[in-house]
């Protein structure tokens, strides 16, 4: 199998065993994004040097010592929003071009370094990950690799087309009201939105940081499980409430027989399409769930995360809104500015209604472990594409293509969504809903979807690059 | 909110330092309209006086 095609873990492995250098990994996958970005338009800047250096750091550690991590020469990319030292931090914006190269790497990054992952460069996002398509106006819409007339799905819509078009086969993210589970969803991929607070995030550009929570994009289960287990830290910062850390390795073992499990119905059935609730049934029967469970209030939830968004947003960009108002793109500066000047009333009841909705969501965990729910209305819509048709209702996709995804934001719950790839026709995700802090369980049911064979993810067919011998492994 | 709206006068809109024009306001009003409107629901949602809000703080 190619270098280019295989999973993190396989790399790992393959450099480990020094089956093949870090260093000509590497190689392999910058020279490959030179020849596919141009058609995806993921990467907004390609970290050479660097990856390099950090490719010959791990190599001479395993020369001398035999010594490497578990992400030993694994190739890397993260969103823009993400502090790279040495890289502006864009965060999608045309405004943050002005601003002065990071002068340290996000924790995030520091900890992918650690375990011995090689970073090769940045990932293109909706301007300041406010919206859902990645339809970005100044760097280009991302191309869903699956089909490039179609979105990604955003905010972190280059991290997740990377990974599924093969230029690198784990990426960062952020999800804030479903910046990672929904271009998974829409790219065939596995996404991880672990418990608000679980990941530290200093060095992440925010949006609303009362809902901003780091992720990753992987083709396997394991591979995630890596990643995830990478990015743990164990100085959280003061915005992080690391608490019941699960050892994602071994609940990977686990069987989901004693989990209940239960199908999110009412506004979940009320806002996906035939396409959609047929995914989550076909988990639902690998699963063997029957039963249906009703998350209260969600429509009014996504309308408190809706609120709390614009406020905090408007609230960080209330400098620039006030002076260059003209940078910012059109659709997002419109609804910030909404946010800016909104009556302190609306911020502090949604803020008190997600009291009441986390409380009621532990009541519904009372009875169940894990629910399932779709990840998007419908899959990717084409890039352009003014309106999506929900049930035969007209919404735009750059706000309403998450909203499956924003009720659960509100509770700061964690979350894997699980693709679905299905023959002809665009990739849909299903989302595993576990209660706070059980990051486990989600891993559980998302490895057991995947070993049934229900759930996979592979490279994109057209996507795959042709191969020269030179970067086969041994 | 109202003083901003009210600013909304001729052919821009003041707000801060920047002049937006006209047709630029009418996506904000757009945008305003929509928010009020999600916002509605969630302030017609009857809660107790000792449902405080979410910590989001940690000391």
């Amino acid at each position: 199998m190619s270098l280019l095609c295989a999973d993190a873990l396989a790399i790992a492995d393959a450099v480990g065993c020094k089956r093949v250098s870090a260093t000509e990994v590497t190689q392999a996958f910058l020279d490959n994004i030179r020849r596919q970005n141009s058609r995806l338009n993921c990467f907004t800047s390609i970290a050479e040097e660097r990856a390099l250096a950090e490719a010959k750091a791990v190599d001479d550690a395993i020369s001398c010592d035999g010594k490497s991590g578990p992400l030993c020469g694994v190739p890397y990319a993260v969103k823009n929003s993400f502090d790279v030292e040495g890289i502006v931090t864009l965060a999608g914006s045309r405004i943050n071009t002005e601003l002065a190269p990071a002068e340290q790497d996000a924790d995030a990054v520091h900890n992918m370094r650690r375990a011995g992952a090689i970073l090769l460069g940045t990932l293109n996002m909706e301007e300041y990950a406010y919206g859902f398509t990645t339809e970005n106006a100044h760097y280009g819409a991302v191309r869903n690799p699956h089909d490039t007339s179609k979105i990604a799905g955003g905010s972190s819509g280059g991290s997740a087309a990377a990974v599924a078009g093969g230029l690198v086969p784990l990426s960062l993210g952020s999800d804030t009201g479903g910046s990672v589970r929904l271009p998974a969803a829409l790219c065939g991929v596995f996404g991880i939105k672990p418990t608000f607070g679980r990941l530290g995030r200093r060095g992440c550009f925010p949006l609303a940081t009362s809902f901003d929570t780091v992720g990753a994009f992987a083709r396997t289960v394991d591979d995630l499980a890596s990643c995830y287990r990478a990015m743990l830290d164990d100085a959280p910062d003061r915005q992080t409430r690391n608490s019941g850390t699960e050892p994602a390795a071994r609940a990977l073992e686990c069987k989901t027989s004693d989990l209940r499990v239960a199908i999110a119905d009412d506004y979940y059935e009320r806002y996906s399409n035939d396409e959609a609730r047929a995914a989550v049934a076909l988990f639902a029967g690998v699963l063997g769930a029957t039963r249906c469970v009703t998350i209260p209030e969600a429509e009014r939830a996504r309308a408190a995360h809706v609120v709390i968004t614009a406020v905090e947003g408007g609230s960080i960009h209330l400098s620039n809104l006030r002076t260059r108002s003209h940078d910012f793109e059109p659709s997002s500066r419109d609804r910030l500015i909404a946010g800016a000047i909104s009556p302190a009333s609306w911020y502090l009841q949604a803020q008190r209604f997600r009291r009441w909705f986390c409380d009621a969501l532990a009541q519904v965990f009372d009875d169940v472990d894990v629910i399932l729910a779709p990840a998007s209305p419908c899959p990717a819509t084409p890039i352009g594409a003014e309106t999506m048709k929900v049930r035969g209702v007209d919404l735009g996709p750059r706000a309403y293509m998450g909203m499956l995804t924003q009720p659960i934001s509100l509770a700061g719950l964690p979350v894997i969504t699980v693709p679905l790839l299905r023959e002809g026709q665009m990739p849909l995700g299903v989302q595993i809903i576990a209660p706070p802090w059980r990051e486990d369980v989600c891993f559980r049911v998302a490895r057991f979807l995947e070993r049934s064979g229900a759930a996979c993810s592979r490279i994109a067919m057209g996507a795959l690059p042709e191969i020269s011998a030179a970067e086969l492994a041994p | 909110m109202t003083s901003n709206l009210e600013q909304m006068i001729g052919s821009t809109i003041m707000f801060g330092e920047a002049v937006i024009p006209v047709d630029s306001c009418t996506g904000i009003e757009v945008a305003l309209q929509r928010l009020a409107e999600t916002a509605a629901a969630v302030m017609a949602f009857p809660l107790s006086t000792d449902v405080e809000i979410a910590q989001v703080f940690v000391l």
